[in-house]
């Protein structure tokens, strides 16, 4: 896919908006076998990622402070 | 020496003395509530017998939509005296609801007015973000809120962003505090998904704050989405009810912002699952596909190699049929080559013995056999066999044949011998 979608810097929910339409798309049975596999490779990189991401456990703490 | 005054001596005068009584706190029942401009405060405050002006300056007060005239209320402040025309008033510092219940009454009303204002209204609360990643977090500093809030965010999920800002959640300078949080993070962090504030649980005083009339409008008003937690057991503070959601702890409200990774981590394996499950269905359906026509080319090749085998069948039969035919001809034809052959061999032995008995006649007339025994055969210039002289001419040449070659010779002249 293009660079700009690359999987890495997309946020959960755009990861997750994509591999839920692609899902989608691809329940809908209309897609041949030749067109899918490119979706499919995409959707297994999300998921990849997607698990990758969910298993960080850290959140950033920045405390504001006023002058 | 009687002491004269002039106007405006007298009235500061006054006013000095009047400063030295300090505050005081009144009581009594509010009649005439009258809110000017936005800024000012008027109202009397009055029991059976006597009444009183009270003046307040709004933005010092909290509250002011609890008050109602008629409402029993204790007023905190100081006796002034305007003195430019010596009217005389308490100015208000603290306006509170007195008597038993007076407080929870004031509430109901404040609650009421917001109400109808529209700041509690379902279709005005906006839906908060599935997936926070920038989340505001307005709580005290080293609070159990704070750090029941981090703690139970992690274990929902990470890679979050916190922005917290601490503040003062009870006590003298609460609502200020917050007030300041939610401004300050509305102009400069607009980017925020959500914000949180929060607080432990407490008595009701404590969580004064949370009902604070202010701070429940900016709560109301804030650009990013509110989320609300204060924990108590009582009523739902009225800060909670204009957030866009409200959460019962802190806890709480860590759970409802954030999806659980492990219930992202099912969906993320259940879609998973769903991609695979629909490539094997595919492949599948393309190998049925592949399959069928490998079955249909079988057949369409045994069709074909039957229809061979046929033909060949055919063939077969037909060259055992032309087989017996040529051998039934050969047998013929050996039949009459037999016949044929005793035909010849009788003829020819009839005819060997013609043939001897012609020999030998013919070899009785052979004329070489005659020129051995000294005859000769002599031919004219013409090749004409001579038999006779009589038509030769003298210088006529000649060629005699003898028994061993022949010789040219010329006629030197010609005898004719009568046959007698």
């Amino acid at each position: 896919m293009k660079s700009k979608n690359e999987v890495g810097k997309l946020s959960l929910a755009a990861a997750f908006k994509e591999l839920e339409s692609l899902v989608e798309e691809l329940e809908g049975g209309t897609v041949d076998l030749e067109k899918s596999l490119g979706k499919f490779r995409r959707g297994l990189e999300l998921t990849k990622w997607l698990k990758k991401r969910l298993r960080k456990i850290e959140n950033e703490i920045e405390t504001i402070k006023e002058e | 020496m009687e002491k004269v005054f002039q106007v405006r001596e007298f009235n500061e005068f006054v006013s000095i003395y009047l400063g030295e009584i300090g505050e005081v706190v009144v009581e009594g029942e509010i009649s005439q509530l009258r809110l000017q401009n936005q800024r000012w405060l008027f109202l009397t405050l009055k029991d059976e017998a006597a009444s009183l002006p009270v003046f307040g300056i709004q933005a010092r007060l909290s509250n002011l939509g609890a008050l109602a005239e008629g409402m029993l209320v204790r007023v905190h402040g100081r006796p002034r005296l305007y003195q430019k025309t010596a009217s005389f008033s308490l100015w208000a510092e603290k306006i509170v609801p007195a008597g038993a219940g007076a407080l929870q009454l004031a509430f109901e009303r404040l609650r009421r007015q917001l109400e109808s204002e529209g700041l509690f209204a379902e279709e005005r609360k906006r839906a908060l973000p599935r997936y926070p990643r920038r989340i505001g977090l307005v709580t005290a500093a080293g609070s159990r809120a704070y750090s029941d809030f981090v703690k139970i965010l992690a274990e929902r999920l990470g890679g979050l962003k916190i922005y917290f800002y601490p503040v003062a959640v009870q006590g003298e300078g609460a609502v200020e505090s917050i007030l300041e949080a939610l401004e300050t993070l509305n102009r400069h962090y607009r980017n925020l998904d959500l914000l949180v504030i929060t607080r432990g649980g407490g008595s009701l005083e404590d969580l004064q704050a949370f009902n604070d009339e202010r701070l429940v409008r900016a709560v109301f008003a804030s650009q990013i989405p509110v989320v609300c937690a204060v924990g108590h057991e009582a009523d739902v503070s009225l800060a909670e009810l204009a957030a866009d959601l409200r959460a019962s702890t802190p806890s709480n409200a860590a759970e409802l912002i954030a999806p659980s990774r492990r219930e992202l981590l099912a969906e993320a394996g259940r879609l998973e699952l769903s991609l695979q499950r629909q490539l094997e269905t595919r492949l599948q359906s393309a190998w049925q596909q592949w399959h069928g026509l490998e079955q249909r080319l079988e057949r369409s090749l045994d069709g074909q190699l039957a229809a061979r085998r046929q033909f060949l069948q055919r063939l077969d039969q037909q060259l055992k049929h032309y087989r017996q035919k040529l051998l039934d001809k050969r047998e013929e034809v050996g039949e009459r080559r037999d016949r044929l052959q005793q035909a010849i061999g009788r003829l020819w032995q009839n005819d060997w013995r013609r043939w001897q008995r012609l020999r030998q006649l013919l070899l009785a007339f052979d004329h070489r056999r005659v020129l051995r025994r000294g005859f000769s055969l002599t031919y004219n210039q013409k090749g004409e066999l001579l038999r006779s002289v009589a038509a030769l001419a003298k210088g006529e040449e000649l060629v005699t044949v003898l028994a061993d070659g022949r010789a040219r010779s010329q006629v030197k002249e010609v005898d004719y011998e009568e046959q007698k």
